[in-house]
């Protein structure tokens, strides 16, 4: 009797290191939590449609001196390009205790804006430089955004597609096929310009003029997706897929519809 | 070394454990094959295609052929189970017989695993050849599949591009397969076909969609963070439906 | 030095204790780590920087340089340089010296020392693989908790793919030394009537080899990982994290420790039987043994040579599995395949000729055709190294190898059908001994059935079209490596308990643990076939909705397995410690250790024994 209630001390305490080791694992490794998108009023589809609208706003940087959700000084990997939460006029949100995980409602309408502060150059695969599955399969580019007047350096327009060599990074959410509907959005974003990035870069900061793309995405039911980016920009690795793009809260995160 | 003998000479089929044997064997082949194929049928999907229906057919036929197999090491075992069971800390009297050999069982049941292997070979062939063929197929639709971290991306002739498939129903189409970056393996489960993509490398697979639907491409082969997500729906429409999305995709895609 | 050494400080009057004294696991961590670090910081300073941006070529040269640093220094400080430095200064080992590394009259600290008596190394061997089961069974939980929540996701990818990755090589190691290890080190001398090994020496390098590729693999987990699953395909490894080179170093220092080990059986069993133990009297175990390692032989050096490119293609930016640089990435699929197939029989072989030395004992009669055993072993041996691209049907590499291939893999199935009837053959008309290790005979033929059939399935390419990478294939190496290896290896465990440790495994424990291990387990890997006949890929952190039922089912029974494993885990321990004295010969088997009692002579035999029959002469004469 006491060597079956030893036994099973035994068992009980093996679980309870597994419920430990388990609980340490799946909260350590988790990428900073969730962003939900901010609400922002009403938005009419080309169709006539009306849908409610939320708001997202994102930088990519070059490095991850930004800070943000990497922590003061970059984090881990401060040389790694990385995307980061945005303010209204993209500046960066240093203090963001979220990064790459993003909430959004169902059925409704979300507009992203996304400053790319990033060069660029010759896409790997052409099918993503151009605009997919967003609203019209348009996107609004401003190639200049001055971020110290907060205007547009040059004039916003109307884009399907940006040139295969000049681009940055891409947003590209994707997900499981399953019985719910399948998500696919690919938004290209251009480079900005590369002696300014650099030189602004041995200033120790991030150029003036990043390019500002915005468009909008209507959710359809509930799912949990994922987003990368899809040209590699991991240095030094095979296919450049290593480092930041192998990571996530660099260039990847969960896209999550909800409520 | 001794031959096999029963107690009673040289009928060895009279002994009660050849018996109990056979009995077994006639209830469990019928068993296991049964419950192996049912299993295989519920959990696998509905075909859509030829090959995928070949695959679910040649599965029940070895399921079929190793049933006797299976039974028979079963039923010995079932057989030794309910004969002599001896419990406790000492071991039971020795056996009343020192078999340590029979040449004749030895022979028979190499010569039929090998007949079995034979046949399993000859029917894999037999497959095989067929899948082969339809590599050639006249009148087949070409489309370029890229495997890239971590999405599908699909080329058709006339300058489509999507990043679904849409295939016509009972036409062949032979998917051009290749990868951008790291090692990728293209299924498209319902139609039981399945080919690795590799970087620097076009490898490719054939088949004949014969049922309309929404089935899906999981990649099958570990590719990095988010393999998991590398998915798609693949539609299959009548060739109408197929065509109009053809042009309406390529007109997109022809825009600037 | 020609000091007696057996009792150090005392004896001689010296005031200096020799070095080979000194040398335990303590100092092995120790110069191991400091090795690391002095060579961490010199690399730091002085390895130039790449000529262009290269983010981790720099980094994976500083963490191979640390962690060969590690190994050197480890094994220097274990003490497996002194016999070598000894030779080559033509000062030899004094025979007090070679007692004292056999661990004569040093009670338990010869487990922590270079000891080299086979049978301190054999339960070394025993702790580690438990360790090893323990972490992996652990990781495997973790699995489990993951796929168990509906559609996944509860664990990161990224953590998710190194817990996948760790498990499966944890795993295979794990399974390859589980029964070669314990029992091929501690009783296969016994059983043959020798001393001891042929190299003992190597002998102990083989066992702290292990420990010293366990470090690494551990210093990966926080560098980024392992995140490749445990077959590290090549371009993916090229652009994984750090924690790639803990993998690579674990390969090749494991690689080591196996052809080290593989060769040290070989010469014992080949020059050392006792006399009159000519190779028909030889046990069938044994034939297992030495079929595994002789298996082992050429596969390892193989797997070595691909991580050593896989290391230069990070650290010297190679290109012989990048295709942008004229490589190829099948060239590692081949390279790994070659040993992978092999390496899969090097774990089962010496699992099932275990249980057929164990059947004779538990039916009491003669094992059926021995020479069918033997020819069985022998080709499944053979033929496995012809094998390996039916892990290649689907990769696109040569198509028209496809047909061949299936051609020497279906034909695998008739060796492998030649055990099975020596085992069914064992237990026709016998007089059933009912104990756990005749349980695991039938749990055996079950597991290994089914197993062997899905493997039938796979091995067709039309099918395994449908059925590669997905769960459907981790079923099916579930049920052979565990449903039929584990399976041999725990009666072995059990079985042999008692020659090993002087104790009785306690019985309860055993049937418990037996009966939840085997109906776990098939609850486990027969949810898993569903899966993957729905259609699930393998190593997915996320699935779709459908496979949660299937899912759902298989995280039950793993925790079932961890439960019998944890029972076993109990039983060992309270056995070792208080069970049952065991009798000489508690199976009244027939077989060479179980003429000789416990607590065993350093030397086994006081008297060599001469052979004159096969122990297998079980069984009443017909009158």
């Amino acid at each position: 009797m006491k060597r079956i209630l030893a036994a099973l001390a035994t068992v009980v305490l093996g679980f309870g290191v597994i419920a430990g080791i388990g609980t340490y694992v799946a909260a350590a490794k988790n990428d900073s939590g969730l962003t939900s998108a901010t609400a922002a009023g009403t938005f009419t589809a080309p169709d006539g449609k009306t849908y409610p609208q939320y708001t997202l706003n994102l930088n990519i940087y070059p490095n991850s001196t930004f800070g943000g959700h990497h922590g003061a000084g970059g984090g881990a990997h401060p040389d790694w390009v990385s995307y980061g939460l945005a303010g209204e006029h993209g500046e960066p949100l240093t203090e963001a205790s979220t990064g790459t995980n993003f909430v959004v409602p169902a059925h409704s309408a979300v507009t992203i804006t996304i400053w790319q502060y990033d060069a660029g150059e010759t896409i790997t695969n052409d099918f993503f430089a151009k605009v997919r599955g967003t609203v019209g399969n348009t996107a609004t580019l401003v190639e200049r955004y001055d971020t110290k007047t907060h205007t547009n350096a040059t004039e916003a327009k109307t884009i399907t597609q940006i040139p295969s060599d000049g681009v940055g990074h891409t947003f590209t959410i994707h997900g499981l096929a399953d019985a719910k509907n399948q998500v696919f959005v690919s938004v290209p974003l251009p480079m900005s310009n590369g002696d300014e990035v650099t030189a602004a870069e041995e200033a120790g900061g991030f150029t003036r003029f990043p390019t500002k793309t915005t468009f909008t995405i209507i959710t359809g039911d509930e799912g949990e997706y994922v987003w990368n980016c899809e040209f590699p920009c991991g240095d030094g690795t095979i296919a450049r897929f290593g480092s930041a793009m192998s990571t996530m809260s660099y260039m990847s995160g969960h896209w999550i519809v909800k409520g | 070394m001794t031959d096999l003998m029963p107690p009673t000479k040289n009928k060895w089929w009279k002994h009660p454990d050849v018996k109990k044997t056979f009995i077994y064997w006639l209830i469990l082949t019928p068993a296991v094959a049964i419950f192996g194929t049912q299993f295989h049928v519920l959990a696998m999907p509905d075909p859509a295609s030829e090959v995928m229906s070949g695959v679910i057919t040649l599965m029940r036929v070895f399921t079929w052929a190793a049933s006797p197999v299976a039974a028979l090491v079963f039923a010995m075992c079932a057989t030794a189970l309910t004969s002599q069971r001896h419990y406790g800390d000492n071991p039971p009297a020795e056996a009343d017989h020192q078999i340590s050999n029979s040449p004749r069982a030895n022979a028979l049941w190499i010569v039929i695993s090998a007949v079995m292997c034979l046949f399993a070979l000859v029917v894999g062939l037999i497959v095989l050849q067929k899948d082969g063929d339809a590599l050639h197929e006249a009148g087949a639709i070409n489309v370029n599949v890229t495997g890239q971290q971590w999405a599908w991306n699909y080329d058709y002739t006339n300058g489509a591009r999507s990043e679904v498939l849409y295939l016509p129903v009972d036409v062949p189409v032979i998917f051009h397969i290749t990868s951008k970056d790291v090692k990728h393996s293209f299924w498209v489960v319902e139609m039981g076909i399945k080919m690795d993509a590799n970087p620097g490398y076009t490898t490719e697979a054939a088949v004949t969609p014969n049922k309309i639907g929404v089935f899906n491409v999981r990649c099958a082969e570990l590719c990095g963070l988010l393999h998991a997500y590398m998915q798609n729906k693949v539609h299959v429409v009548s060739k109408a439906d197929y065509e109009k999305w053809l042009a309406d995709r390529s007109a997109l895609e022809a825009r600037s | 030095m020609t000091t007696t050494m057996n009792h150090p400080a005392a004896a001689t009057g010296k005031s200096r204790t020799p070095i080979i004294e000194r040398l335990n696991i303590v100092t092995a961590f120790a110069l191991g780590a400091i090795s690391a670090f002095v060579v961490w910081r010199l690399a730091l300073q002085f390895l130039p920087p790449d000529s262009e941006v290269r983010l981790f070529t720099r980094e994976d040269k500083i963490t191979l340089l640390s962690m060969i640093a590690w190994f050197v220094g480890f094994m220097t400080g274990i003490g497996a340089l002194v016999g070598p430095f000894r030779w080559v200064t033509g000062k030899d080992l004094s025979h007090d010296e070679n007692m004292f590394l056999a661990g004569k009259d040093m009670g338990i600290k010869r487990y922590f020392r270079y000891t080299t008596d086979h049978k301190v190394v054999g339960i070394q061997y025993l702790v580690i693989t438990m360790v090893i089961f323990g972490i992996g069974g652990i990781l495997a939980m973790l699995i489990r908790a993951n796929l168990g929540t509906p559609e996944g996701g509860l664990i990161h990818p990224q953590a998710y793919n190194s817990i996948v990755g760790t498990h499966g090589i944890i795993m295979i190691v794990g399974t390859i030394i589980m029964v070669t290890g314990p029992i091929g080190n501690f009783i296969m001398p016994i059983m043959i009537g020798a001393r001891d090994m042929a190299f003992p020496r190597l002998n102990a390098l083989s066992f702290w080899l292990i420990v010293a590729a366990a470090i690494p693999l551990i210093w990966a987990q926080f560098i980024g990982g392992i995140s490749t699953g445990w077959s590290a395909y090549n371009p993916l490894a090229g652009q994984a994290p750090l924690g790639m080179n803990g993998y690579i170093m674990f390969i090749c220092i494991f690689a080591l420790s196996t052809m080290v080990a593989g060769a040290n059986i070989t010469t014992t069993v080949v020059r050392m039987r006792a006399k009159g133990m000519t190779w028909n009297r030889t046990p069938i175990f044994i034939y297992g043994v030495v079929a595994s390692v002789a298996l082992a032989l050429p596969a390892f050096p193989v797997f070595f040579l691909s991580q050593v490119m896989s290391g230069m293609d990070r650290a010297l930016d190679t290109s012989f599995y990048n295709t942008a640089g004229g490589g190829s990435g099948w060239l590692y699929e081949n390279l790994f395949w070659i040993m992978g197939h092999p390496e899969v029989y090097v774990i089962l072989i010496p699992a099932v000729a275990a249980l057929m030395e164990m059947a004779p004992v538990f039916t009491r009669r003669p094992l059926f055709s021995f020479n069918v055993a033997v020819m069985g072993i022998a080709g499944i041996s053979g033929l496995s190294i012809l094998v390996w691209a039916h892990h290649m049907y689907i990769s696109g590499w040569a198509p028209l190898l496809n047909a061949p291939f299936m051609l020497t893999t279906e034909l695998i199935s008739i060796p492998t059908g030649m055990l099975f009837l020596v085992l069914v053959g064992t237990l026709w008309r016998g007089r059933l001994w009912m104990t756990m290790p005749t349980l695991s005979i039938f749990a055996l033929l079950w597991n290994f059935m089914i197993g062997g059939i899905t493997g039938i399935y796979l091995s067709d390419v039309p099918a395994d079209a449908f059925l590669h990478g997905s769960m459907y294939v981790t079923a099916h190496f579930h049920y052979t490596l565990m449903g039929a290896g584990l399976t041999g290896a725990l009666a072995s465990l059990v079985y042999w308990f008692p020659k090993m440790t002087g104790r009785m495994f306690d019985k309860k424990l055993s049937w418990i643990s037996f009966w939840m291990v085997q109906v776990g387990f098939n609850v486990t890997f027969g949810g898993m076939f569903i899966v993957g006949l729905q259609g699930q890929p393998r190593r997915v952190e996320a699935y779709a909705a459908l496979f949660n039922k299937g899912n759902l089912i298989t995280s039950i029974g793993a925790a079932v397995i961890m439960s019998g494993m944890l029972v076993l885990l109990y039983g060992v321990i309270s056995s070792w410690r208080h069970g049952v004295v065991a009798p000489m010969n508690p199976w009244h088997a027939k077989t060479l250790e179980w003429t000789v009692a416990n607590p065993i002579p350093l030397e086994n035999f006081a008297v060599l024994p001469v052979v004159t029959s096969d122990p297998y002469g079980y069984g009443k004469e017909k009158k």
